[in-house]
């Protein structure tokens, strides 16, 4: 299993995990290639994705800003550990979608590199492959 | 030795200002790990909106822009991720505090500005290019993503009703669904 990352600003979290439930936020997990619907495809196309894998390897995406809020990737998590984390630009055009691009940039979980490997190995087992 | 984010989000918004500051004529010296400084533009981000006092309010958003701003040189090639935080950060001062002409941060001209200086091609080469846009290459296809998420910021500015009707703007703002 890869290593963990942990929240590095739990003291946040309270906080964070108040916001998102004020604005109605939904993270959506992505287990199995019929979880990249029709709903997804609306995110994806809202514009930048957050995304985590984790401790138990699932993929959970939401969308960066919502208004002009942006959500923290603790609330992905609820603030527990992710084996990876980053933000990601999807698009889907008639029921394709598209990896534009996959960046390991959390300030949350400060993850290393290799999250980006492990990112686009996990979108791609969706069938989204990064060009 | 790197500092704890913890611990310096601790500080008053106006000292961890002055530290910037230290450190941005080197008399500080601190890790230039990206993900480092992203949480410290992500908390101060988050504290400017939820505090009440005007003035630490935009202390806290200066502290989050210019962190925003020393990332974007040392992003991936062609991210505008922190570009975008910095502006959307912006669009919502100025909702919790109102326009201030010429203000940094509370000035939304600037950022129609913003969007105009980072436009690559006219409307039409950009029309073009997103009638096809999943046959183009991949740098095409990031640079239409990326215009996408800055007209969300427009967007964002333009429905609080704080960009007036702009006849070019509205072009930009009708392609957006037609971008990947």
């Amino acid at each position: 299993m890869a290593d963990l990352f942990y929240n590095k600003l739990p003291d946040e979290l309270a906080r964070e995990m108040a916001q998102a439930k004020a604005i109605g936020v939904k993270p959506k997990t992505l287990n199995r290639i019929a979880d990249v619907d029709s709903e997804f495809a609306v995110v994806a196309n809202a514009g930048t994705l957050k995304w985590v894998i984790t401790e138990q390897g699932e993929l959970v995406v939401v969308v960066k800003w919502i208004g002009t809020t942006e959500i923290a990737h603790s609330v992905l998590t609820e603030g527990k550990p992710v084996q990876a984390a980053g933000e990601a630009e999807i698009s889907s055009l008639s029921g394709q979608f598209y990896g534009i691009s996959i960046t390991n940039y959390s300030g949350h979980y400060q993850p290393d590199e290799a999250s980006v490997e492990l990112g686009k190995a996990s979108f791609e087992k969706l069938g989204i492959r990064f060009l | 030795m790197t500092t704890s984010v913890n611990e310096l989000l601790k500080q008053e918004p106006g000292e961890i200002l002055e530290w910037l500051k230290s450190v941005q004529s080197g008399n500080n010296l601190v890790t230039n790990d990206y993900n480092w400084w992203l949480g410290i533009a992500e908390v101060a981000n988050s504290k400017a909106r939820k505090e009440t006092v005007s003035e630490k309010k935009l202390q806290w958003a200066e502290v989050a822009i210019q962190v925003y701003d020393y990332l974007e040189d040392r992003a991936y090639p062609n991210s505008n991720s922190t570009d975008c935080s910095a502006k959307m950060l912006s669009v919502a001062m100025i909702n919790q505090l109102g326009v201030v002409a010429g203000h940094p941060v509370l000035d939304p001209q600037a950022t129609q500005e913003w969007f105009f200086k980072r436009l690559t091609g006219s409307l039409e080469e950009v029309t073009k290019m997103a009638s096809n846009w999943q046959t183009r290459p991949i740098e095409e296809i990031l640079q239409l993503r990326n215009l996408k998420n800055r007209l969300n910021v427009i967007e964002a500015l333009r429905s609080a009703g704080y960009l007036q009707q702009d006849a070019e703007l509205t072009k930009w703002l009708e392609i957006k669904s037609k971008l990947p």
